[in-house]
């Protein structure tokens, strides 16, 4: 009698323990089937809207987010690099790449909890385009010639890449969108850069 | 001995994937950490508050650092409300949320003619109303129907440097949510 009622109590803890961690851990990942990835980047268009999955409203009740709607704009985020390195605020990247069209754009830097900005960030109307409308900005925590975006030595940093007034916000044109590579150069303590090629690139 | 084992692992199992559907399901319902509990915190319905709190934290999750924005919260129970805000910023735009933080309706500078916000939120019955015998204050509103009558009104400008504080302030300042 003892040992049943123990079972069943075991398994009612397991069940609200386990059912309760497991949803906590799955709004962590974010990574719901309506993400929209293009390379190292992910957004999440249908996040805030009626139509978004249980997980997407779930985590924005719990993390008091209120999404950009489509008129407004979409963010873009990474957290690691094309070798699919996690992203630290010590380390130098390269981004090289267009932006799509939009009027406006914004990339600023934040600790990968949210709880922080490096710093204001980048926008389209204070920076240096290339001729072909490409951009170059080196992300590194101490100040680079051109571009230069800080990124305040966080441990962990997530880009943040936002389109404003952008047709990608809308349904059409998501399929071709093109965005900046992230490559690192280097981190701090290890030299000008880490892999030998890297130090080649570097140098030029 | 050993199927009464399994029987309870099974259990387990089946009582997690209950819980996390169950906990998936109610955490929009109950959570005190959404967007409409913080603002809560901040002001009164229809007060207008700023999403950047001067002390240098940010009510909302997720906001971009070049921005400022503003909110109020509103409850058309008791009739429409109308929004305004005038021009000041580079670049601004709207966002209309229920209260469970989805977007209803959000529309950015370049749909005004004026470029001054001018916004009148309604029930769909109260909409009906309106279409029939529309107060001439409100012909250069954009009406926007809204189905739950709780919601959250958020005013995003684009401030590129410190040099137009002064401007943002005086943008976000002129926001107004007032009941008709």
């Amino acid at each position: 009698m003892l040992k049943t009622a123990a079972m069943a109590l075991g398994v009612l803890t397991f069940a609200i323990a386990g059912g309760g961690a497991s949803v906590w851990y799955a709004l962590g990942q974010m990574t719901g089937p309506a993400a929209l990835r293009t390379g190292v980047w992910t957004a999440y268009p249908e996040l805030g809207s009626a139509e978004a999955d249980p997980y997407s409203k779930a985590a924005i009740a719990r993390d008091a987010v209120l999404p950009l709607g489509p008129a407004e704009g979409l963010a873009f985020y990474a957290d690691r690099d094309s070798t699919g390195i996690r992203l630290s605020g010590r380390c130098t990247y390269r981004l090289e790449g267009t932006v799509p069209l939009a009027r406006l754009w914004t990339l600023h830097v934040r600790s990968a909890d949210a709880s922080r900005h490096a710093s204001p960030g980048l926008h389209s109307m204070a920076i240096i385009h290339r001729d072909d409308n490409g951009v170059e900005i080196t992300a590194a925590p101490t100040p680079m010639p051109g571009n230069w975006l800080r990124t305040g030595n966080l441990r962990e940093m997530t880009l943040v890449l936002t389109l404003y007034d952008t047709p990608v916000a809308g349904r059409a044109s998501r399929a071709r969108i093109s965005l900046p590579e992230v490559t690192r150069l280097g981190c701090r303590g290890q030299g000008p850069s880490a892999p030998p090629a890297d130090r080649q690139d570097g140098m030029m | 001995m050993a199927i009464r084992t399994v029987h309870c692992l099974i259990l387990a199992l089946l009582g997690v994937v209950i819980v996390h559907v169950t906990v998936l399901f109610l955490l929009p319902l109950y959570s005190e950490r959404d967007a409409w509990s913080r603002l809560s915190a901040l002001g009164a319905p229809l007060q207008t508050v700023a999403i950047e709190r001067p002390s240098g934290g940010v009510a909302i999750r997720d906001n971009d650092p070049l921005f400022r924005s503003a909110a109020c919260r509103f409850d058309l129970a008791a009739g429409p409300v109308h929004i305004m805000a005038s021009d000041g910023a580079p670049f601004w735009s709207v966002s209309v949320y229920n209260r469970w933080g989805q977007n209803i309706y959000s529309f950015n500078d370049r749909i005004t003619i004026s470029r001054d916000i001018d916004l009148l939120l309604a029930s769909p019955a109260q909409m009906i109303a309106l279409r029939q015998d529309l107060p001439p204050a409100y012909e250069q509103s954009i009406l926007v129907e809204v189905e739950d009558p709780l919601g959250i009104a958020v005013v995003r400008g684009f401030r590129p440097d410190d040099s137009y504080a002064a401007i943002i302030d005086r943008f976000l300042g002129s926001l107004r949510c007032t009941p008709q």
